[in-house]
Order: structure tokens, then C-alpha cells, then sequence
């Protein structure tokens, strides 16, 4: 049974009641009008497409004597070459929800729109797109909104306006990096010092490293905070606490960090609640595998935290569980809050003011339980699945997309990779 | 082999932070084995140290300091290794060659695992690898993200010594050093006074080959300022 593709990205804008779902090259806008979701605004990377059509139709070429020939060569088939390198990452919302800056894997660069909170059509204006050497893994801006921070695959970071024309290499000459590290980077953020006003960027890798510099003087580097065993997929420094970083990655544990002092607070290990989880999906690729053939690899793939609510979630890649932890905030210490066991695997967490939003691989389940969206409940003291929301959410992806034949699927093995952290874990591959 | 990929996913051995690593094995006559802490912290570090002339060198000239030598391709410090176990059995009584040491490691990636912010005095970068090829400059052992890291081992007026046979490889190494914000180029007349200059000019085989070949050794030398404010 063909089936809505799932949704890689969810990002929920609570106060101008939108929410951002990214399907493959897509990013499809929801407003909640008059009791229900509407879409009111769509894009699609076209990159590669366009390149790809041009490609095609100069193949269509005359010959010698000028007389048109049919091609000879095989079209190359545009959903094909698509699959793999379109994707859309990293969608952050700025301006007050009203411009939004993603990664798009298209052209290794990074695309900011305007958003017209009015406009029930296509809310989305593409304001400039800026490409990039090495491919773009994830962004952050700073307090002021002027710079995005762009971390990128090759383990630099640049830093991009958001106003302004798209960068120029040709008057500008090339882009330099601000900071970079010899490994990929795979999260960064912009923090502000409680101590002493001083702006920081701090990035994060798969060498277990991660770096604090300064900023705009990024070439001071503050510290390094030392500790993690394995690759790091995520990292969050809560509102309610500034001072303070969660990170977690390869590493069976989420540690818990004063990012301004330098110091490990306190670690959070969650191997004994995954084990029941972990399935044949979490096997060790072969190359890496044990005699035994029983060699299992898992990762937190992401973390996240609320706005002013002391907790944090995480999840596990390739698990249908949702970990919420409660941060003592005085002792600096992790206590398990609640777990909650979601119908199918998590593929995307992100939060917005105090609300998680999750988005799930419906291919099991076909055209529905797309996205989940959690709220702190303070009659039960507990965090629910906010079931209204939610289904109306999921009822209006499946009216509005069941005809975009670029976002139907055929069956499971046609669908983007959804689990490909793990890969991030190192092995010593190469001894010399 | 004469080459190594910096950004491979070799089989490293690193601690886990600078005060996590063992210097004791490496030093073994600057441990006090009853206060179990080393009486001295390594202060000089040769970078890409080859076959190791320059840390036999420096070894006499800085009897005061630790000085290592760090080297990706883990023949090469094998061979060094061997040299130095070698020199400290000769010269036993006067327990020579006792504060040079060398680690097979990948600097570009985890200096820091190593050494404490401003641990450094010296830091040598002799002959690297030229990395000709433009979309390989990266893998440069000079760029200006990494002297940001080089920068934050080095102390304060701490040295960074370079030396190569390649003019491009030079222009670059200058010009990357001079356009980073702590470093700034020592003159000539410091150059011609200073020892490890000299040494790095004579000692390394790198150097030595050169020599041989009457071919051009290029030197620049940068100071370590002090953040801006």
C-alpha cells in the first residue's frame, strides 16, 4: 500500500498558531484556523530538479548537421536522483515566526523565507538561498537575529546574514570559516554568559568534543568540555537555567554540564530502560559486527527542553519511547520524569515554548500517525499526548498531501534513510 | 608511508582529557613515584615529529622542559620511539634524553585531549605535508580554525615555529598566521638569534635531505599575543 512518506521535521510556532512539517524536499505550512488546521503555504526544493530537467533537455541536442536527434542516452531519472540528496534539515523559525532558515541538502546550503503571517495562499517567500563547499548539518542565530551559525559536515562553521544579499564569492572572494574543528560537526549553539554578558558559540562533533569559543572573536577558543566516550548527535542549553548544557550522542549516558565554569554536573545513564527496545534494527552493520553476530549499536539521536518547564526529553534512534527527565535545579542532577511509548518510532523531536513535538514512521500505520504533539498536563502532573491537536494535525497531512505523488511511497525500503546517526559511531576503521 | 588521511577514523589511543593522561610511561624520570605526580609538564611539542632529529637535539639545548613529539603515522613513531629508548641507555649515567618522548596521535584533531589551555611554550611544525592539491587543503596542518586551537595551548609569548622546502607551502603557513589575530611574525633579527632556529635549521632529517639536495629551507616564526579584550 503506497503511504504518505513520513515527516522528517516538525516545528510548531505556538504563538502564530502555524506548524512546519518537512517531507523530504518539502516543507509544507499548517495554520490553525476556525477549529482546525488549513495549509496555507508550500515549498519545494527544486534544486536538483531544475538541474536535472536542464541536463535532460540538452541531451535533446542536433547533431553535426544541425537536424535535432533524439537523445541516446537514458533520462535520468529525476525521483531517483532526488531521493538521496534533498532533503531539508535543521528548520528553525526567527523574526517572531516570521521568517524561517533551513539547511537544504539540494545544493549544501541554507534557504531563508519570509513569512506572511496574513497570507492564507502560500505564506512562504524565499528571501535568498546561500551555497556552501561542504554540506550544511545544522544551524543556530544569534540573540539579535542578524547571523545565523552554520556548522557544516567538514567540521566548520560560517557565519551567514540573515538580511543583505546572498554572499558573492566572486566580490567577496571565498568564505572563511569562523571556528572549525578537524571532525564532523554535528550541533551548534549560541549562548550568552550569565556571568558576564560575553556571547559564546559552542559546537559540537564526532571526536566526543565540545568546543566553547567566543563571539565574534571566535578564534579565542574558552574551553573544552571533556567527558563524553563517543560521537555527540545533540545538545540543549535550557532557558531556565543558561548556564547549563545537556549533551548526549554514542554515549550511553546524557550528561549534564555548567557550560560557563567547565564543569560535569552529573550524568543520566539510560541503558537499563532502552534494552527492551532495541530490535534487529539496532544490529551492528556487518563490517563492525561480533563472532556471535549479536553486536547492537544505539544512539540518542536527539535531545530537547522546554522554554520554562525544567525538563528534558530525549530519544533513542529507532525507538518508540520518549524520555522525559526532571532537572533538579539547585542539585544539578537528572531524575527520570516519564517515559512515554509513542505507537511507532520517533524520527524528529523539537520543541517550542513549553510543547514537544514529535513526528513518527507512519509506514506501518499508512496514512496517519504522522505527528505527535506533548503538553505538560499540570492537573495529572504528567506530560500527555495532546490528542485534539495531534489528530487534527494528522487529518489534515493526509487531505492535503494524499495527492503529491513526490510524497507518496511506495513501500518501506522507498523511504528516506530515517535511522542514520548510528553511523556517526566511530570503530578505528583504519589502523595506520 | 609518507602520508597519513588526518581525517580518517584511525585507531587512536587519546585520554579523555588532559589530566586523564599518563605521562609517567613517557617520562618515566620526571615521576615522583611517591607523591605519584609528575615533577614536570611537557612544554614543547614537535608536531609531525618524523624520525624525531629535532626532539634529539632540542633534548640538550631545553634540559629544563618536557618535550614531545607527536606523529600520525605509527611506523614512523615506532622507529622514533626505539631512537630514544636507544639514547637513554647510552647515556644512563648522566640520564640523558630523559624529557623527550614521542606519541603516535592525530594533533589536528586532539591537541586539547592533551594539553591544558597555555601548557605550551613551543609548539614545532617542521616540513609538514604539503597537501598540494587545492580541495585538500584542509587537511593543511596550518589553517586558520586550527591555530585557533594552537593558540589556546600556547601560553602567551609561546612560539610557533615553521619550517619548510615547499615556497608555496610557506607563502601559505605565513599568510595564515599572519591574518589570525594572536599571532604575529617574529623579525628576521630574532630568527638569526634564536637557538631553536638554528636547530630546526640543522637537525630534523627533513632538513637534512634538503641539504643534501642544496635546496631552500623556508623559516617563519610567530608569537603567541594576548586575547583581545
Amino acid at each position: 500500500m503506497p503511504f504518505i512518506h513520513p515527516v522528517q521535521d516538525i516545528v510548531v510556532d505556538s504563538a502564530n498558531k502555524q506548524v512546519y512539517i518537512v517531507i523530504k524536499n518539502t516543507i509544507v505550512v499548517y495554520r490553525f484556523i476556525d477549529g482546525e488546521y488549513k495549509q496555507v503555504g508550500k515549498w519545494v526544493d527544486t534544486y536538483k530538479l531544475d538541474e536535472l530537467e536542464e541536463q535532460n533537455k540538452r541531451k535533446k541536442a542536433k547533431n553535426n548537421a544541425g537536424e535535432a536527434v533524439a537523445t541516446t542516452k537514458k533520462e535520468i531519472p529525476i525521483a531517483e536522483a532526488l531521493s538521496l540528496n534533498s532533503n531539508i534539515r535543521s528548520l528553525k523559525t526567527f523574526n517572531q515566526g516570521k521568517a524561517i532558515v533551513t539547511c537544504t541538502d539540494s545544493n549544501k546550503g541554507i534557504a531563508i523565507f519570509d513569512v506572511d503571517l496574513q497570507n492564507t495562499e502560500n505564506c512562504l517567500t524565499l528571501r535568498k538561498r546561500e551555497q556552501f563547499a561542504k554540506r550544511p548539518n545544522a544551524i543556530t542565530l544569534t540573540d539579535d537575529e542578524n547571523v545565523i551559525l552554520m556548522a557544516d559536515k567538514f567540521g566548520d562553521v560560517y557565519s551567514i546574514n540573515t538580511q543583505g544579499e546572498p554572499y558573492d564569492e566572486k566580490i567577496m572572494g571565498e568564505r572563511k570559516p569562523i571556528l572549525g574543528h578537524v571532525s564532523m560537526l554535528t550541533d551548534i549553539l549560541f549562548k550568552k554568559s550569565t556571568s558576564n554578558n560575553k556571547d559564546f558559540v559552542i559546537t559540537t562533533d564526532r571526536d566526543e568534543h565540545i568546543k566553547v569559543s567566543n563571539y565574534p572573536h571566535s578564534f579565542v577558543v574558552d574551553k573544552w568540555l571533556f567527558g563524553h566516550n563517543e560521537f555527540i548527535s545533540s545538545i540543549v542549553s535550557p532557558e531556565w537555567k543558561s548556564q547549563w548544557l545537556v549533551s548526549a550522542g554514542g554515549d550511553d549516558s546524557i550528561f549534564l554540564w555548567d557550560w560557563e565554569v567547565g564543569k560535569l554536573l552529573s550524568t543520566f545513564n539510560y541503558t537499563d530502560l532502552i534494552q527492551s527496545q532495541l530490535t534487529d534494527k539496532h544490529l551492528a552493520a556487518a563490517r563492525f559486527q561480533n563472532e556471535k553476530k549479536n553486536a547492537i549499536e544505539y544512539c540518542v539521536a536527539k535531545l530537547s527542553t522546554l522554554k520554562s518547564l525544567p525538563y528534558v526529553a530525549f530519544y533513542v534512534e529507532a525507538t518508540k519511547i520518549l524520555f522525559i527527565l526532571a532537572v533538579h535545579s539547585e542539585k544539578g542532577t537528572f531524575s527520570l520524569k516519564q517515559t512515554l511509548d509513542l505507537p511507532a518510532n520517533i524520527i524528529s523531536l523539537t520543541q517550542n515554548e513549553d510543547i514537544f513535538s514529535v513526528s513518527l514512521d507512519n509506514h506501518e500505520s499508512g496514512d496517519k500517525g504522522f505527528v505527535k504533539v506533548i503538553k505538560f498536563d499540570s492537573n495529572t502532573n504528567s506530560f500527555i499526548v495532546d490528542e485534539f491537536l495531534s489528530q487534527n494535525l494528522d487529518k489534515t497531512i493526509t487531505t492535503t498531501l494524499k495527492n503529491d505523488t513526490n510524497l507518496i511511497t511506495e513501500s518501506a525500503e522507498d523511504m528516506h534513510p530515517l535511522y542514520n546517526i548510528i553511523n556517526l559511531k566511530k570503530h578505528g576503521e583504519h589502523y595506520s | 608511508r609518507a602520508h597519513s588521511n588526518p581525517f580518517s577514523d584511525h585507531q587512536l589511543e587519546y585520554p579523555l582529557n588532559p589530566d586523564a593522561m599518563d605521562w609517567s610511561k613517557l617520562y618515566p624520570y620526571y615521576y615522583d613515584s611517591d607523591k605519584k605526580e609528575m615533577t614536570k609538564n611537557v612544554t614543547i611539542a614537535d608536531i609531525g615529529c618524523g624520525f624525531g632529529g629535532l626532539l634529539v637535539d632540542l633534548s640538550p639545548a631545553f634540559p629544563e622542559d618536557l618535550i614531545l613529539g607527536m606523529e600520525i603515522r605509527v611506523q614512523v613513531t615506532n622507529y622514533v620511539e626505539d631512537r630514544i629508548i636507544a639514547l637513554r641507555n647510552n647515556h644512563k649515567a648522566e640520564n640523558k634524553y630523559q624529557n623527550i618522548s614521542v606519541l603516535r596521535g592525530n594533533a589536528m584533531k586532539f591537541l586539547p585531549n592533551f594539553f591544558h589551555k597555555a601548557q605550551l611554550s613551543k609548539m614545532f611544525f617542521c616540513f609538514p605535508d604539503p597537501h598540494f592539491k587545492q580541495r585538500k587543503h584542509k587537511a593543511r596542518i596550518i589553517t586558520n580554525t586550527l591555530l585557533s586551537e594552537y593558540a589556546y595551548v600556547l601560553k602567551e609569548g609561546g612560539v610557533v615555529y615553521t619550517i619548510t622546502d615547499v615556497e608555496d607551502l610557506h607563502h601559505w603557513m605565513v599568510k595564515h598566521l599572519e591574518e589570525h589575530p594572536l599571532f604575529e611574525r617574529l623579525s628576521k633579527d630574532w630568527e638569526s638569534q634564536d637557538k631553536c632556529v638554528t636547530i630546526m635549521r640543522n637537525s630534523t632529517e627533513e632538513g637534512k635531505k634538503v641539504e643534501r639536495k642544496k635546496g631552500a629551507k623556508y623559516i617563519a616564526c610567530f608569537k603567541r599575543l594576548p586575547n583581545p579584550i
